[in-house]
């Protein structure tokens, strides 16, 4: 970390290596489209190098990254919003071929269909603690709320999910 | 909360159920404690459903693409502390120092210089330039290349060019007129 904020290529080549892939899954999941997803992993990184030095070290490094991502995730929203303000929708979920008709794929279509109707706010979270796996507290640092407001969040959007999906299908056991 | 909750109070949590100020303590004590992270993983309703997402692929050329990127950055000499996308960077952010600096030193020039016509003429013209070099280099915000900030500063310099080299011509054909 110190060596890439002196500028070392090695070191700032392995925070971009390490943290692409979960930026990039992040955006995928929050945007829904893969070229605003890669925009967006980039345009992060980028900030993310520029702004080393700002980064306070009591917290944790894949947090920050996180907020900054999310961040300029919500500025790309709304340059699309600006670009097109008629198209109100954001745009379909690019999911897996409806070819693929497995039972588990189908799950996951629905899953992503879902998750496109829930509101970026209640998005954001489940896709930081389900699918990132960051702490309560991690999401509350990375989204600048009270960790009170996360769990809102996380119990409704969980709850509106629920309401898409059977009663008898969501259970493990 | 020093020991583990038990499974109804997990359960509870993980279904939304508890107050908020009960969910938040819980929630505190799942940050920390491994043993009951999991088992609240296990009562979650929708733990199946999450399950079933493959997470997205990182597109092949991707990682090469913000490499490059980001390696590109390190040939700009060291910047002063920048929030994200609040301050220009680079010769953007030179020229607009500059284009700010002769803006000024024109109305220093204008307020305390000669009064003549050519004096007033000169210092609104080069007012005028820096401005429009200024409006002409922020509007380049998120451009990362070099070349149109150099573009805008050649324009700026060919605009304080002409001013000085029109100015006096105009000051010599008012006198004679
Ligand atoms: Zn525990």
């Amino acid at each position: 970390m110190l060596s890439a904020r002196e500028g070392d290529p090695t070191a700032r080549a392995w925070i971009v290596e390490r943290y692409t892939p979960a930026v990039y899954r992040f955006c995928r999941r929050y945007l829904r489209n893969e070229e605003d997803a890669r925009d967006v992993t980039q345009e992060t990184l980028i900030k993310v190098m520029r702004n080393l030095h700002r980064f306070d070290e009591n917290r944790r490094f894949s947090t920050w990254v996180f907020s900054i991502a999310r961040n300029t995730a919500i500025d790309e929203q709304r340059r699309r919003k600006r670009l097109a303000p008629e198209l109100k929708k954001e745009p379909a979920w690019e999911g897996p071929s409806p070819m693929d008709e497995t039972s588990q794929s189908r799950r996951a279509d629905r899953l992503h269909v879902a998750l496109a109707d829930l509101s970026p706010k209640y998005r954001e979270v489940l896709v930081l603690y389900h699918f990132e796996h960051l702490k309560y507290q991690e999401i509350a640092d990375a989204l600048d709320i009270p960790i009170g407001t996360v769990m809102n969040r996380i119990f409704r959007a969980r709850k509106s999910l629920r309401n898409v999906y059977g009663a008898d299908e969501y259970h493990l056991a | 909360m020093s020991q583990h909750p038990p499974d109804s109070l997990i359960k509870r949590f993980a279904e939304g159920d508890l107050p908020e100020s009960v969910a938040v303590d819980l929630a505190m004590h799942i940050d920390k404690c491994s043993v009951c992270a999991t088992r609240a993983a296990m009562l979650e309703p929708m733990a199946l459903v999450f399950a079933s997402d493959e997470d997205p692929q990182l597109p092949e050329d991707l990682l090469a693409e913000v490499l490059l990127a980001v390696s590109e950055l390190q040939v700009q000499p060291a910047l002063p502390p920048t929030l994200p996308g609040a301050m220009p960077v680079g010769p953007r952010a030179e020229l607009l120092a500059g284009a700010s600096l002769v803006s000024a030193a024109a109305t220093l020039f204008f307020l305390l210089g000669d009064p003549s016509h050519f004096a007033v003429d000169l210092a609104v013209n080069a007012h005028a330039a820096a401005t429009a070099a200024s409006i002409g280099a922020s509007s380049l915000e998120g451009v990362h290349s070099a070349w149109p900030a150099m573009v805008a500063a050649l324009a700026f310099a060919g605009c304080l060019v002409l001013g000085y080299a029109l100015q006096p011509q105009a000051y010599a054909r008012r006198k004679r007129g």
